[in-house]
């Protein structure tokens, strides 16, 4: 009986009074960024609780920015590392680059 | 900060061997962070010019490797500086008319079913673990265009406030959500469709 009232009711209630899913899924984003007012706070909730969709965006937002924020600088640690080396031939590019513009500032 | 660990450089300051010893470092920074290798290689370069230029001003308090990287990242925003401008109506553009990810007409601003955020294999925060999530998400962010790859590099990877991107970028604090909210999207569909269900995208 409770079920059937959720499922029937409340839930196209609530889908009803709430944003869409684009107005609820830019304030899910933009709560990543500054706190929500208490209604916007209010809408995201109410409407999480009748669109599974939204609860996956918001979950998959925010499961990839925990990830990248363990590990921020070793984007090569389960990769092939040789990918990530810079080139020897740039590498004697810049030497020589800063080898001339040393040279240049002790002659001046 | 440990910074006995670079105490020789500190006393003998040779920018040439800085190259050999950081160049790696930087360049696996800079890689993800911008639109190509060539990009990271030459912003990698400006790195060593301008820390020849500034050596004078380097007075070994700091370690070399984190000097070499508060350089680069100045330079990523430079980078971004620089691009970023350039598309604010293509991005304005795009989003006023997001229908490829929501629907219009009576379903209006409902998730599109092509659209809409498939359930992931696992739990996204098992699945965001697993091998090859970062070369993934780095595949994916190299696709997006420029003032959203702006915004996305500076917020999620460089982890800047919002408020110092619209100073860095001159844009306004809508424009960037605006453009914050279509690079994740388009960044959680890419991952969908291209890692974590590749078969039936």
């Amino acid at each position: 009986m409770k079920t059937t009232l959720k499922m029937k009711i409340i839930k196209p209630m609530i889908d009803t009074l709430t944003p869409s899913c684009e107005i609820i899924s830019q304030q899910i984003s933009r709560s990543m960024d500054e706190p929500l007012t208490m209604r916007e706070r209010v809408q995201v909730k109410l409407h999480l609780m009748a669109c599974k969709l939204c609860v996956r965006y918001r979950d998959q937002l925010l499961a990839i920015r925990k990830r990248i924020r363990e590990q921020p600088e070793e984007w090569d640690a389960d990769s092939d590392v040789s990918e990530f080396r810079l080139p020897p031939e740039k590498r004697e590019q810049i030497k020589e680059k800063l080898r001339d513009r040393s040279s240049d500032s002790t002659e001046n | 900060m440990s910074t006995s660990k670079y105490r020789e450089d500190e006393t003998q300051i040779d920018p040439t061997a800085w190259v050999d010893q950081y160049g790696d470092y930087l360049y696996r920074y800079a890689v993800p962070r911008v639109a190509n290798a060539e990009d990271a290689e030459d912003l990698v370069q400006e790195t060593f010019l301008s820390a020849l230029e500034a050596v004078s001003e380097f007075r070994g308090d700091s370690a070399v490797r984190s000097w070499l990287f508060s350089i680069l990242r100045r330079k990523i925003i430079d980078y971004y500086r620089k691009k970023g401008h350039r598309d604010d109506h293509e991005v304005y553009g795009e989003y006023h008319e997001s229908s490829d990810f929501y629907a219009e007409g009576a379903m209006k601003g409902r998730w599109k079913p092509e659209a809409a955020p498939r359930d992931w294999r696992r739990d996204p925060e098992v699945q965001t673990e697993t091998e090859g999530f970062l070369q993934a998400l780095h595949r994916c962010i190299k696709q997006l265009s420029s003032g959203l790859a702006a915004a996305f590099t500076l917020r999620e990877l460089e982890e800047m406030d919002t408020h110092s991107i619209c100073k860095e970028l001159e844009i306004t604090s809508s424009n960037l959500w605006v453009r914050l909210h279509r690079a994740r999207t388009q960044i959680r569909q890419c991952l969908e469709q291209n890692w974590i269900h590749p078969d039936n995208a």
